[in-house]
């Protein structure tokens, strides 16, 4: 048997209803006893319960009508007087519900309260029509003195003859309707005291009600007021908890900002120690390295010593071509002079464009032990001797020894690999050659710088100028206006040279660029223009024996 | 197959005696019976309705069945009841206790009163089988005299489920999703329905927890009850409630759906309910209910809502506060109410209860 909606199986997984309402019930106790305004007991004294239970409040009670008709009873068997008693619209319901037992329809509601309005039927005739309709038939209901009435209504309908009936009966009648007369007036007075008390009595609840809405009022408006006091402890607490919550975040972020800035002092300090242990390692390792590769072409040279002793050995036994006591042409020695003279510029303006050097000397703490290769003129032993810098130079032109040694300076007539063949290994501090190794084939480029590590004491240091190709106009051009040029040698082929043959340290610096003929503008193909065809004509490499 | 009567005094689309009409119209014709509808008064579209006294021609013999829906006096019905010679259903929705109409509405109190009696002749009258719309019901209808093995529980088929292929009213939608926290009451105005005790426990939340908040009471107000109706909006003015307690009339099923959607919350202080399909319907609508356990209450949310044993407007509020806020307790109160909608009040769960019941009273149908 199927005795009660079933329960759908209970999932605890989901939710445990039990420990919800007693979270909820445990939680409403709380507020009760922290509460600052009781709203409960305010509802309470706002809204009472009645005696039967019901809960009720000023202006709770449905105002009762001021019952000016008595209230009809309804019963099986009626005289028709019961009916009488009740005018227009209560008449007909009651005669619906005392007659057919039921509340009207609609239209038979509309239709007989107007016909009764109108005079068209009286009440006998509706208690008739309803009583004698099919329906009424059904019920049955009885109703004494109603039918006579009814057929004495029908008898007045007749013509003419109705007319004299209806007369007749009302002559007959006077009396009881004088009667009736006296009733209604004594009726109409006892309503009207009846209306005077009712009147007295509303306005007595009135009254009662108008004071039970005051104090209602008053108790709403010590809610209200109660619960602004409490909004405002409630800010006022609210604030009070972020003033301290603000403190403590900024606390936190200050211990935080220490820490963080310890953290990034220790980093620092661990990344510089590092740096500086990476660089000494590569320090290390690059210093090894180029010792190494010093000594390897040190060795290379002592190897190539020995082939060529063993090749001039060979060849003093053999017939030889006779040769120039020096292997140089007197009159290309004068040639040469007049290009310098023609292309190189003034001894004044090549001074000062040597005086770039001096900081480098200065630097390595160079007082002595200069060697300019391919002196020229001598204008950078001139220099040299001007800051009390001992230094010798070498050319191999004889009339420009000659000038030098008018100047009177060191200055000898010598072919560069075989002057410094003759001196002793680390006896020089510097050697110095400017646009010189243009001059060379590169295997003899190669010798000069191998014979050059070897004479450098360790921290010595080359420098070599040269025209520098990267400018299109040196590198097409003016490269060539000296025949005896060989080949123009870029920066980075010159650093890879000097790499190679075991020179470290290496600086370039680039030198006298032809900043006058530059074209003025920044746009790419100006810049890109400048620097290819107004770029620096020289450049020198510093490198040093490490 | 047989002939089969449905005797009802009123036969309205939209209420819950109706939809249970209907819902038995629609079951037994689908299942091949000749099914007739009869009502003193009625308003529903694409079924005939024929004038109750005809029914008694339905019913004369042993082959026709008459199902009576007995939820207030009706003499006429009650005449027609006590004069068939056929099998008879009876079908109970419950009777509103007439007290609750004492000094509201002679009319009211009278038709319960009348009901009331009729229930215990009813229940005496050893009807081929009683169908009671709760345990509450069907203990009432055992304590005045039915059988208790012809006495069976049947939910009322609703029309919960076909509120999901309603279109709610958008209007409606737009006006209360304003961000205020929406409760939701559904059910005729009428005092068993405890409309004080909820405008009560409404102020208690309103004040205590929530005053961006209202009390959304979406059902009927009844012209001979407007004494009941004037009270309580006396009451919401009283308590300063005015604007937040709103008062809708009848409202038709899109607006209803709209409601249910824009709500957060079903409350209920009902103090005397057979069954409350309006339940039924939050749960469908996955609504958490929050309620008094008087008469049939608790057992049709059984636990699917926080429904107190006692009338305490504190706990009220405080259930209310605790399912807005807790977001997961509320979606899990939900998810449960619509799995017990599904399992017990579905339009099929209740066919096969409905045809499990009469079935074991000897009906084939």
């Amino acid at each position: 048997m199927i005795t009660e909606i079933p329960r759908t199986e209970t999932r605890t997984d989901e939710i445990d209803l039990a420990e919800l309402m007693d979270r909820i019930r445990a939680r409403a106790e709380e507020r009760r006893a922290n509460s600052l305004i009781d709203t409960a007991a305010i509802l309470y004294r706002l809204l009472q319960t009645n005696d039967a239970g019901e809960l009720t409040w000023p202006g709770a009670d449905a105002q009762s009508e001021f019952p000016l008709q008595p209230e009809f009873v309804a019963k099986e068997s009626y005289d028709t007087a019961d009916f009488l008693g009740y005018n227009d619209r209560i008449f007909v319901l009651n005669a619906y519900r005392g007659i057919l037992k039921r509340e009207p329809d609609d239209a038979g509601y509309v239709q007989f309260l107007a016909a009764l309005r109108s005079g068209r039927l009286n009440k006998i005739d509706i208690l008739a029509k309803l009583r004698f309709s099919p329906e009424g038939r059904t019920q049955n209901v009885s109703i004494s003195g109603l039918q006579g009435r009814a057929r004495l209504r029908q008898l007045y309908r007749v013509p003419v003859l109705g007319y004299f009936a209806e007369l007749a009966v009302g002559v007959l009648r006077l009396p009881s309707l004088l009667a009736n007369h006296r009733k209604l007036e004594a009726h109409a007075a006892a309503q009207d005291e009846r209306l005077a008390g009712y009147l007295g009595e509303a306005m007595a609840r009135v009254d009662q009600k108008v004071s039970a809405l005051r104090e209602a009022q008053r108790q709403i408006a010590q809610l209200n007021q109660q619960q602004i006091k409490a909004l405002f402890r409630e800010q006022r607490e609210l604030t009070e908890d972020q003033n301290r919550l603000k403190q403590q975040i900024s606390n936190f972020q200050g211990q935080t900002d220490n820490q963080f800035a310890a953290h990034k002092l220790a980093d620092e300090i661990q990344l510089e120690k590092r740096q500086e242990l990476e660089e000494f390692v590569a320090n290390q390792i690059v210093q090894k390295l180029q010792r190494t590769r010093a000594e390897l072409v040190l060795q290379e040279r002592r190897l190539s010593l020995l082939l060529e002793q063993r090749g001039t050995d060979t060849a003093a036994s053999a017939p030889s071509e006779k040769q120039p006591a020096d292997g140089v042409d007197p009159l290309m020695d004068l040639l040469y002079i007049s290009l310098e003279d023609q292309f190189r510029g003034s001894r004044a303006d090549i001074q000062d464009g040597l005086q770039v050097y001096l900081p480098i000397l200065s630097a390595s703490n160079i007082r002595d032990g200069v060697l300019d290769v391919g002196c020229g003129r001598g204008e950078w032993l001139e220099v040299l001797k001007d800051q009390g810098i001992a230094a010798s130079g070498i050319d191999v032109n004889r009339l420009a020894v000659e000038q030098c040694a008018r100047l009177q300076l060191d200055v000898r007539k010598a072919d560069a690999i075989s002057h410094l063949q003759t001196l002793s290994d680390g006896s020089l501090n510097c050697i110095t050659a400017f646009h010189f190794v243009e001059h060379l084939p590169l295997q003899t480029l190669a010798r000069f710088l191998d014979e050059s590590l070897r004479v450098l004491r360790t921290g010595g240091v080359l420098i070599l100028e040269t025209p520098n190709p990267e400018n299109f106009i040196v590198g097409g051009c003016n490269f060539y206006f000296d025949p005896t040029h060989r080949n123009p040698l870029p920066p980075l082929t010159m650093q890879c040279i000097l790499e190679s043959r075991g020179f470290a340290r290496l600086e370039t610096i680039e030198l006298h660029p032809m900043i006058a003929e530059k074209i003025k503008g920044d746009d790419e193909l100006t810049k890109r223009f400048n620097k290819y065809f107004y770029g620096p004509m020289d450049y020198a490499i510093v490198a040093r024996k490490v | 197959m047989a002939r089969i009567s449905i005797l009802t005094p009123t036969l309205i689309a939209s209420d819950a005696v109706g939809n249970d009409v209907l819902g038995m119209h629609r079951l037994l014709t689908r299942r091949g019976h000749e099914v007739h509808l009869f009502a003193e008064d009625w308003s529903v579209d694409g079924v005939p309705v024929l004038y109750a006294s005809h029914a008694r021609d339905y019913a004369e013999s042993l082959d026709d069945i008459l199902i009576y829906h007995h939820s207030i006096g009706w003499e006429l019905g009650g005449d027609i009841l006590e004069s068939s010679a056929c099998r008879t259903i009876i079908k109970y929705h419950n009777v509103t206790p007439a007290e609750f109409f004492a000094r509201l509405s002679s009319h009211h109190q009278q038709l319960c009163e009348l009901g009331r009696s009729q229930l215990a002749s009813i229940a005496r009258a050893r009807h081929t089988v009683y169908l009671a719309a709760s345990a509450y019901n069907m203990r009432e209808l055992i304590a005045a005299g039915a059988g208790p093995a012809r006495t069976f529980v049947v939910p009322p088929f609703n029309q919960a489920e076909s509120l999901s292929d309603v279109v709610p009213d958008l209007a409606v939608l737009d006006k209360y999703t304003d961000g205020k926290t929406n409760l939701l009451m559904v059910g005729s105005v009428r005092p068993n329905k405890g409309y004080a005790s909820l405008i009560e426990a409404f102020a208690q939340y309103y004040y205590d927890f929530n005053c961006h908040s209202r009390l959304l009471i979406v059902g009927a107000e009844d012209d001979k009850l407007d004494g009941y109706s004037r009270a309580l909006r006396e009451l919401a003015d009283l308590l300063h409630l005015e604007g937040a307690v709103v008062f809708t009339g009848e409202v038709p099923v899109e607006a209803l759906k709209a409601y249910y959607l824009a709500s957060d919350v079903f409350v209920i202080a009902s103090e005397h309910e057979g069954f409350c399909v309006p339940l039924v319907e939050a749960m469908a609508m996955k609504l958490p209910i929050v309620g008094y356990a008087s008469a049939a209450i608790a057992e049709t949310v059984a636990d699917c809502g926080v429904v107190w044993e006692t009338i305490d407007p504190s706990l009220m509020a405080e259930s209310i506060d605790t399912l807005v806020r807790d977001g997961e307790t509320t979606a899990a109160l939900a998810h449960e109410g619509q799995r017990r909608f599904e399992a017990v009040f579905s339009n099929a769960a209740i066919e096969n209860e409905f045809l499990r019941a009469t079935a074991a009273a000897g009906l084939d149908l």
